[in-house]
């Protein structure tokens, strides 16, 4: 080189950003931008939203299983209807007092209004072999 | 398609990714020059895009987003040298020996010997001369921008950085042919 202009500096390539410090900042600025904080956001809200009702459906659940049984303590046993006690009678006195006691069972287990109809039922023996069957 | 200034306002990744594109290595090479120090350029400039990041919102308003990134840098650089010595040294308004070709030039470590001594002489060249005439060499000359961006970015009128580039290549021009005589 014997002489020095403009051009001298402009053939000279300036050295680039390091390849790798681009994955760097994109990736520190990706922390920074909002739609990862709102993915992580939804995500929260997600998880709390369902473990809120996985709470909400077990106590439901609870509630339901249980309700019968702490009423049933409370007031004590649900009085079979009368309509089943004078059908019962009906029966009892076209067949026995066994097969009447048996179709009362059926009958204030069919009016129970929960899934437990079976279950509660079985609790009422003492109404339905208290049924006398008249002479 | 939205301007671009718009999708970065709005925290658009793909713009950022764009930005840093077009503007990285522009941006690396002038913190090069003024800090003296590959790592710290890294440092800095990723200081530099996440700040962008945090204040996006003000970039919708921002008519010229090469000269607004260059006028951050410039002054995240003054920020960065106040905390570290060693770039202090690099900022002062002489700073021989602080700029390596090899920091600056891809030609530093090329095949044959005239683009290797021309790296040097330049960056030996660049070294010498004030600051503010460092600078603006670096960025008409490396990072391709006008002089009326330069005044933006710099803050001083268009005459004055068109008189400081002028005395800045007389300078270069001087200590270069001095050098090679």
């Amino acid at each position: 080189m014997t002489t020095f202009d403009d051009d001298a500096l402009k053939r000279l390539t300036p050295r680039a950003a390091p390849l790798e410090l681009r994955a760097r900042v994109l990736g520190s600025m990706e922390r920074e931008l909002p739609g990862r904080m709102a993915r992580t956001i939804d995500f929260a809200l997600f998880a709390v939203a369902t473990a809120g009702l996985a709470a909400s459906l077990a106590f439901a659940v609870w509630s339901a299983s249980d309700t019968a049984d702490r009423l049933a303590q409370a007031l004590g046993p649900r009085a079979t209807p009368t309509s089943i006690v004078d059908i019962s009678a009906d029966i009892a006195r076209a067949t026995d007092p066994e097969t009447a006691r048996e179709l009362t069972r059926s009958l204030v287990a069919a009016s129970m209004p929960t899934a437990h109809n079976r279950s509660e039922a079985l609790q009422y023996p003492p109404v339905s072999s208290e049924l006398s069957v008249p002479n | 398609m939205d301007k671009l200034t718009e999708r970065l306002a709005r925290g658009d990744p793909a713009a950022f990714a764009d930005l840093y594109d077009q503007c990285a290595d522009r941006l690396h090479h002038y913190l090069c020059l003024r800090l003296g120090s590959r790592d710290d350029a890294d440092d800095v400039l990723q200081e530099i895009f996440i700040r962008l990041v945090r204040g996006r919102k003000r970039l919708a308003s921002v008519e010229n987003v090469t000269a607004y990134l260059f006028q951050m840098t410039r002054n995240e650089a003054i920020r960065h040298a106040s905390r570290r010595p060693r770039a202090r040294r690099t900022l002062d308004s002489r700073a021989p020996d602080s700029l390596a070709a090899e920091e600056l030039f891809c030609e530093s470590s090329a095949a044959d010997a005239e683009s290797r001594e021309l790296a040097e002489s330049v960056a030996r060249g660049l070294s010498l001369l004030a600051e503010e005439q460092r600078e603006i060499v670096d960025l008409h000359i490396y990072c391709g921008l006008g002089f009326r961006v330069i005044a933006d970015v710099l803050g001083v009128p268009q005459g004055t950085v068109a008189s400081r580039y002028r005395a800045a290549i007389a300078a270069l021009r001087l200590s270069l042919t001095r050098e090679l005589s």
